[in-house]
């Protein structure tokens, strides 16, 4: 069997934006954007911290990219053609791709990439489950040979969230992958000016003169042409949310990524500002039990104890004004969502009886240890809130507040709690990750490999597994639904709740993208 | 400058007459009137005691003076002004911010006034060690710079680190970090006044080393060294907003006027009540401490007392 | 007396070395057995098991306490202070950009503090108990008792967002021009200076009174000086000893204490770096922060040793 088969979609709406080369005639423009955090690592595949995702898809270019509904559409690749029963990948780069260090993009530039890639991402690690062979038999010609079919190559190659698939020089790609890459070159539409970098004040990007936008399809998120109309991006460090909040109001800045809640009223009511969602898709919370320790290894206390997370008394401290409670394990807008067996708790639980089915349940007043971080406000708030309702269920628990990095660590230590461990905490994903099983991190049950909490469930394991090998979208979907249901009956994690946060930005930019900040495409008056 | 010799001959005469051993200061001003004559004489001595001892009541009989659970979370009524429910407003959380101002008092207290008792104590010894055994002068002195130069925020998150957040931790990393202030000031003091004539003579003349401390180097101290205690305990209770500013101060379940400030700091400009009532309260316990501090210093040191 | 002088610098300076040595190895220490991975904090929080460890060999921090702190005093005897571990830019080039901003700040905090409170702190001694007195120690008191935030939101409230006549945050070099500079650490200083203000002119009021009361004093009046001469040469020369140390101890305290101004204002000083350094497990940043702020401090603590035999040649050496 052989056929030709783009993506669909990507050949809808032909470009009807300016040619790359008007741009050039435009004053010099330069936006002052205030992230939520200091870009630290400049590696696109070292960390996911959300601003190095931000600079990796300024800096960097994928070979697929995603509409605004994150469907994937070939971005470097001209297109694909696939053979051998759905087991032979034939990706073809598009013609005049440079990296910022000048030198022209090759095939062989991208298969580096892809494997540095797969070693850290959890995609890409399943696609490189299902790959025999991954080569370059041209310069423009990636080649996939597959053990099984995997209908969700682009979807991965094209991927937006923690890590974006990066193609950069095959030297940098090659490079040891246990150490942090200390140069950015990408050929994406920006160019990461290290000389200019200070840490903790500002890091700086111009304008890629050379790179050559995709000639075709909609300008939508990170598909389509992307074209740099602002020639230096500036990113300005502020840790202080309300300095921030002035210095917009004084144009001393042009965007600011992460205003709290509370600040919205008063930026909307400044007619030179616009407070706008970019990211409908917000973030999900998160209470994660400890597996591997009494009391939460008994599946019937994790199931009891999850109908005191009231997530509407969660979203409230969290979130302010703009939340969704009755969430289940994956994001709302996402074709994989359903409403299978929610809610998990209700809007006021009924406390008393919890208490009875955690004592038939054979709770036995075991100190609950529960971990707090007064630096991340979101995982704070969680956690007091939790806290209330553990207490209110009768659970017996320790609030231990720690400062982040210790958080951090000491969600790692699978002792017990004496010797560093914990019971129970909260965080939280943003719902782009939980978009469908490919990076849910919340969802494995791969035990000791899983994200912090352990979950043993082979269930859910063979649930995921069987997602990547579906053919088809709605066979996608009713696996998520049964994952949903084995999730409940498990308890992996206990969905929180689900926000949103606005961002808010100068009247003259326009062509904010949605989703996640991104520089091209978006206009400075 | 022609400071050294100048100085030498303006420093000297200081007769022993002005420097009276302790004990008698005590007796003579103590024994001079009584209660309303102590107010109408140190009125701000007065306005200072009756201040903090308000503050002081408030903490002790904080579940009398119709507060609620400073730690009752209620995020349905969040970040509210001032009503007749919530007197000072709610919180982030939707906590009383008027029953955390209360008990909050108990925790600035604590936090204020052991650092300044524990940090004097250590830093006198210290300081009062450097002066008079010349030997070991340098090796201290040498030390408390390099306490001195570990920040007091450092130490609080490490101390973090190893345990948890907590009000004892906040303590230590700030006393830590004033010893050596304290004991550079009293050394600078000893090395002052030994050198007087009296001092010399008294020493020649076989008084003890106690004996001279108690006599002439203390009362001496006692000026400069309350001035430093008062500042000290009211600046522990704004670093420990500052620490709380960074997250490594009294936790949150805790609640201090450092901790309900910084974290009502963002909304300053959209919820002033949040950071306003604690930092009244603040204010004027700092204000009362300075009050009783200088009117001490007045009261104990003769010369002043004489002059005013 | 150069002679015994010069023996006392040599004495003291190489008195620093030691003391550097204990400080960096007590940070060493405390570091080592506080928990707090750099490993996680850098794979962020949505990293898996697997990710963590592969940073954490990468970094070596799994190996030994006595042989890292050896490798890095070889390091540092080899005036290489390391990279850092977060952005694997070397710590000196990091340090370095710091140090204009936080000289910056700490010079105009100090210039604007000492010419405001010796001044105010001799004139409430020398009209002790009068309005004017309680006016300024009452001033003086809220300059203390209001959180160094609050102030600084305070400030650029109303100097920058109202008035205009600053900006609201960041830092411009002073090689971009004076008045630039000026601008951008005007805030910053001012506010940082409040509660030294508060502090010198208290202690200036406290040791003016002391002396004001004394002999000489009485002396130089009756022999019909002016208040003003009697004031600022007779009396301030012998109150400078505890005002002396009391800004010397202001400056050590600045270096270090200086972070929530510079989170306030977007300031990128060592104060910033430091405790950025803390939270993220930076170790080669912070143990050469912590080593420079020894010998900050160590020279600032000579500087006002040097002063007090200046003004007091009976102190001896």
């Amino acid at each position: 069997m052989r056929r030709r088969d783009f993506i669909r979609g990507s050949a809808a709406g032909l470009a009807a934006l300016a040619a790359p080369r008007v741009v050039l005639a435009q004053a010099n423009r330069v936006l002052r954007y205030k992230p939520n955090n200091d870009l630290t690592v400049i590696d696109p595949i070292y960390t996911s911290v959300f601003v190095t995702r931000y600079h990796a898809n300024a800096v960097f270019d994928t070979l697929y990219g995603q509409d605004n509904n994150l469907n994937p559409h070939p971005q470097m690749v001209e297109g694909h053609v696939i053979e051998n029963d759905d087991r032979l990948w034939r990706l073809k780069l598009r013609d005049g791709l440079k990296f910022h260090d000048g030198e022209r993009v090759l095939a062989r530039d991208a298969v580096a990439s892809i494997r540095r890639w797969a070693r850290a991402d959890a995609f890409g690690q399943a696609l490189m489950a299902a790959t025999d062979e991954l080569d370059a038999p041209s310069d423009n010609e990636i080649r996939f040979r597959l053990s099984r079919p995997f209908p969700l190559l682009p979807a991965a190659l094209g991927k937006s969230s923690t890590f974006v698939p990066a193609i950069m020089p095959e030297r940098l790609a090659k490079a040891d992958i246990t150490r942090p890459l200390t140069e950015a070159v990408g050929s994406g539409p920006y160019r990461f000016v290290a000389s200019e970098r200070v840490i903790g004040q500002r890091t700086v990007y111009e304008k890629f003169a050379d790179y050559v936008p995709r000639p075709d399809g909609r300008s939508e998120y990170t598909s389509g042409p992307k074209i740099a109309y602002i020639d230096r991006v500036e990113w300005r460090v502020i840790p202080d949310q309300a300095t921030a909040a002035a210095a917009l109001r004084k144009g001393e800045i042009d965007w600011f990524e992460d205003p709290i809640s509370d600040l919205l009223p008063m930026l909307r009511g400044d007619p030179g500002i616009v407070v706008e969602t970019i990211n409908k898709l917000g973030n999900m919370g998160i209470v994660r039990f400890n597996h591997l320790l009494a009391p939460f290894d008994n599946p019937q206390i994790r199931r009891a104890a999850a109908r005191a997370v009231s997530q509407t008394e969660m979203m409230q401290a969290v979130a302010g004004d703009t939340w969704s409670d009755d969430v289940g394990f994956f994001c709302p807008e996402s074709p994989m969502a359903s409403t299978a067996g929610l809610p998990i708790a209700a809007k006021e639980p009924d406390y008393a009886a919890i208490k009875r089915e955690l004592a038939q349940a054979g709770y036995k007043g075991e100190t609950i240890t529960l971990l707090g971080a007064p630096q991340s406000p979101g995982i704070q708030l969680e956690a007091e809130i939790l806290n209330d309702q553990l207490r209110r269920a009768g659970m017996n628990v320790d609030f231990v507040l720690l400062d982040f990095g210790n958080w951090l660590q000491r969600r790692n230590n699978r002792e017990a709690p004496e010797r560093g461990g914990w019971n129970a905490l909260t965080t939280f994903l943003p719902g782009q990750e939980l978009w469908d099983p490919a990076g849910h991190l919340g969802l494995r049950g791969n035990k000791l490999a899983a994200w912090s909490g352990w979950p043993d469930s082979p269930k859910l394991e063979a649930l995921r597994d069987a997602w990547f090998a579906a053919g088809t979208e709605d066979a996608r979907r009713a696996i998520c639904r049964d994952m949903q249901l084995q999730a409940i009956e498990d308890v992996p994690y206990v969905p929180s709740g689900r926000w949103t946060a606005a961002t808010a930005y100068r009247k003259g930019l326009t062509n904010v993208s949605r989703y996640i900040p991104l520089f091209y495409n978006l206009k400075l008056a | 400058m022609e400071a050294p010799a100048g100085g030498a001959r303006e420093l000297a005469p200081v007769s022993t007459a002005t420097a009276p051993a302790l004990p008698d200061i005590f007796r003579v001003r103590i024994a001079s009137g009584g209660v309303l004559g102590f107010v109408r004489r140190h009125p701000a001595i007065a306005t200072g005691v009756v201040l903090l001892a308000i503050v002081v009541l408030a903490a002790i009989l904080a579940p009398l003076l119709w507060t609620v659970d400073p730690t009752a979370l209620a995020p349905a009524r969040r970040a509210r002004p001032p009503s007749a429910v919530n007197w000072f407003g709610t919180d982030m959380l939707g906590r009383d911010i008027y029953s955390r101002v209360v008990y909050g008092a108990r925790v600035s207290l604590i936090v204020g006034f052991s650092v300044a008792i524990l940090s004097v104590l250590f830093g006198l010894a210290i300081g009062l060690v450097a002066g008079f055994v010349r030997p070991l002068e340098s090796l201290i002195m040498r030390v408390m710079d390099g306490m001195m130069s570990i920040p007091p925020i450092l130490l609080a998150i490490t101390l973090m680190a190893l345990t948890r957040g907590s009000v004892g931790n906040v303590i230590l990393s700030i006393t830590i970090a004033e010893i050596p202030r304290v004991s550079r000031l009293v050394r600078s003091v000893v090395l002052a006044i030994r050198e007087r004539p009296y001092v010399e003579a008294a020493i020649t003349s076989g008084t003890s080393v106690p004996m001279t401390i108690w006599r002439h180097i203390l009362p001496n101290t006692l000026g400069p060294l309350t001035v430093q205690a008062t500042h000290i305990c009211a600046s522990a209770m704004i670093i420990e907003a500052a620490l709380s500013f960074i997250g490594a101060g009294t936790p949150p379940t805790t609640p201090s006027w450092g901790n309900i400030m910084a974290e009502g700091r963002a909304l300053w400009q959209v919820k002033p009540f949040i950071i306003l009532f604690p930092a009244l309260f603040l204010s004027a316990t700092v204000l009362a401490v300075n009050l009783v501090g200088d009117g001490l210093r007045d009261w104990l040191d003769p010369r002043a007392a004489k002059r005013v | 007396m150069p002679m015994p002088l010069l023996g006392y610098l040599i004495r003291r300076i190489a008195a620093t070395i030691p003391v550097m040595v204990v400080v960096a190895l007590f940070v060493f220490s405390l570091l080592y057995i506080a928990p707090g991975d750099p490993a996680s904090i850098i794979a962020g929080d949505q990293a898996s098991p697997a990710e963590i460890e592969r940073i954490r060999q990468s970094l070596g921090l799994d190996r030994p306490f006595l042989i890292r702190f050896a490798e890095w005093s070889w390091q540092i005897l080899h005036a290489d202070l390391g990279t850092s571990i977060f952005s694997g830019l070397p710590v000196s080039s990091l340090i370095a950009q710091r140090l204009e901003p936080t000289f910056s700040l700490m010079g105009l905090t100090i210039v604007i503090a000492v010419t405001v409170a010796v001044p105010v702190g001799v004139v409430a001694a020398w009209r002790a108990g009068t309005m004017i007195d309680r006016a300024i120690m009452l001033f003086a008191v809220f300059g203390f008792s209001v959180p160094v935030f609050v102030v600084g939101y305070g400030l650029a409230y109303l100097f920058a967002v109202r008035l205009e006549w600053f900006p609201v945050q960041g830092y411009s070099p002073i090689a971009g021009g004076f008045r630039e500079w000026l601008k951008g650490i005007s805030l910053p200083a001012l506010t940082l200076s409040f509660s030294y203000i508060a502090l010198i002119a208290r202690v200036t009021r406290a040791t003016m009174l002391e002396v004001l009361n004394q002999d000489f004093i009485r002396t130089a009046r009756a022999k019909g000086l002016g208040e003003g001469a009697v004031l600022f040469t007779h009396a301030l020369k012998n109150a400078a000893v505890p005002i002396v140390t009391v800004i010397g101890l202001g400056i050590a305290l600045l270096i270090g204490g200086a972070v929530v101004t510079e989170s306030v204002f977007s300031i990128p000083g060592l104060g910033r770096l430091t405790v950025d350094a803390i939270l993220q497990r930076d170790y080669p940043v912070l143990q050469a922060v912590v080593l420079l702020f020894s010998f900050i401090f160590v020279l600032v603590n000579l500087a006002v040793d040097l002063v007090y035999i200046l003004v007091d040649p009976r102190v001896r050496l």
